[in-house]
């Protein structure tokens, strides 16, 4: 049943996010194509504010891209199993945990593509539209561009996506999780049920932003002791160990979260469940 | 506490539903045979779309239970049990065809076949967006549905309210010819005149209490009135 379920919500919900990703895509292409073709500023030009704030703008518009696919899929949830569709969802024979969980495994999956696919579009477009954008030394472009990969990879790409992988997928589950845990919480009230749902995500972000520090403080003091007096080899030895740190951290911290969220979700569908 | 009656298909035993103060159900206790067709009659506000949810799971009872075919509400009476709520519970972003794989996907007992020659006999075509038919439509295409599982009950909250005379016959034609004859029907109406030749029993209900279980035969005999009739006069304001 798990597997039909899958099915289902696949075909239910991949045309809006693939249509979202589409136009990051075709934006990502124009925004390279531009930076690409258009002329780098001259020595005395030290920013170019137009081309500036074009790239500013695109880098806002596939920021959100992941945004307004959780939102999306967010509402799904909502409507699927807690307005009348839920009549239909509610009375298929299946366990709740299997409504959740197939629900969860199509959203992450989106959720996660769009953050890999905003890495896979954003770097390059960036690394064109850098020079474009201000004038910038050769050398001085590569100092950058390592400095760049150093702050999200450590300097030590392979290594880091070995770590970065499994951390953004577990992040994608847990960032749904934690917006179906919201929307099945704001049900137990009799009213304001949507305005609740808000409340609740709220409230459950800022104790996730707890529950992180308390995880993450540890590890970062550790590196910054170890690494104190270590100034030359910032990028080289010091952002690895700090983004090691980071993504080790909040990979468990999302496991924890994963888990419950989701036993709550199930929890609240099998015990309190009252759909109007 | 009241035994549960095993004879019985579905048994509910001091069975109450709160709201916050408000008690839409109050301690009630029923059974339902097999084979039967059974009319839950009440006024508007007594309770019977809430007894009708908490047998099909969609709400928590506050106490008590309710046994179906030995089972509480979950996975295996979902099997069993086919249910056509009040209102239309579509997704809009589907075609008709989509709807019959989620039948012929979900429930073991329901009849492809049939579904598709009762969509056939009413030219609803398979293709359709379901948000490009009217409410009457899915209403139709909703019912069509429900009665074509081989469920051994059938619960239905109020099938004819709200659609034209003609469609009413269809549905209650529908209902009478495609239902499994081994299967109990539970529906839920105020309009009795229309549903009261197909009614073996029925149930009365207001402000969340069973006043009366009784055949339709021993209310005809006994106060010599047709259920309608006699409803009226339990009912009057």
């Amino acid at each position: 049943m798990l597997k039909k379920l899958i099915q289902h919500e696949w075909r239910e919900t991949w045309k809006i996010p693939a249509l979202v990703l589409t136009v990051s895509v075709i934006l990502s292409v124009i925004c390279a194509i531009y930076f690409y073709f258009t002329p780098a500023p001259t020595p005395d030009v030290e920013v170019n504010v137009g081309k500036m704030s074009f790239f500013i703008l695109y880098a806002f518009a596939i920021a959100i891209t992941s945004l307004l696919i959780t939102i999306y899929l967010g509402i799904r949830f909502y409507k699927n199993l807690y307005t009348d569709e839920g009549y239909l969802m509610h009375t298929l024979p299946v366990r709740p945990w299997a409504l959740v969980l197939s629900k969860t495994l199509i959203s992450s999956l989106w959720i996660y593509l769009a953050g890999i696919l905003a890495l896979v579009t954003v770097f390059p477009v960036t690394f064109l539209a850098l020079p474009k954008m201000a004038y910038i030394e050769p050398a001085d472009l590569d100092e950058l561009i390592r400095m760049m990969t150093s702050t999200l990879f450590g300097g030590r790409q392979l290594q880091m996506l070995f770590f970065f992988i499994p951390y953004s997928f577990a992040s994608a589950v847990s960032s749904i999780l934690l917006v179906y845990a919201a929307i099945s919480l704001g049900q137990l009230l009799g009213r304001h049920k949507v305005l609740s749902s808000i409340v609740c995500y709220l409230g459950l972000n800022a104790l996730l932003s707890t529950l992180s520090s308390i995880f993450l403080v540890p590890g970062i003091t550790g590196v910054v002791i170890t690494h104190a007096d270590d100034t030359e080899n910032f990028y080289e030895l010091v952002m690895p160990s700090l983004m090691k740190t980071t993504y080790i951290s909040s990979f468990f911290v999302s496991l924890l979260l994963t888990a419950v969220c989701f036993f709550l979700c199930n929890y609240l569908l099998q015990k309190c469940l009252n759909l109007d | 506490m009241n035994e549960m009656n095993t004879d019985s298909l579905v048994s509910i035993r001091n069975l109450t539903k709160k709201f916050r103060k408000k008690t839409a159900l109050d301690n009630i206790s029923l059974d339902l045979p097999k084979g039967r067709i059974i009319g839950l009659l009440g006024p508007n506000g007594s309770g019977k779309t809430t007894l009708i949810k908490l047998m099909n799971g969609l709400l928590v009872p506050t106490r008590g239970q309710i046994v179906i075919a030995g089972n509480f509400p979950g996975v295996e009476t979902k099997a069993c049990v086919s249910y056509l709520p009040e209102r239309s519970y579509l997704p809009d972003n589907i075609r008709v065809s989509q709807l019959l794989s989620y039948f012929t996907d979900f429930y073991e007992d329901f009849d492809r076949q049939k579904a598709l020659s009762m969509l056939d006999s009413l030219k609803i075509s398979i293709d359709s967006p379901l948000k490009t038919l009217s409410k009457g439509t899915k209403e139709k295409v909703q019912l069509i549905m429900v009665m074509s599982r081989r469920a051994s009950l059938y619960i239905l909250d109020e099938p004819i309210a709200g659609v034209d005379p003609a469609a009413r016959d269809y549905i209650l034609k529908t209902i009478i010819q495609d239902y499994n004859e081994e299967a109990t029907i539970l529906l839920s109406t105020h309009l009795i005149a229309d549903i009261e030749t197909i009614l073996d029993d029925v149930i009365f209900i207001r402000d969340g209490h069973v006043t009366l279980t009784s055949s339709v035969e021993d209310i005809r005999t006994n106060y010599n009135k047709s259920v309608d009739a006699y409803f009226r006069e339990v009912f009057a304001c």
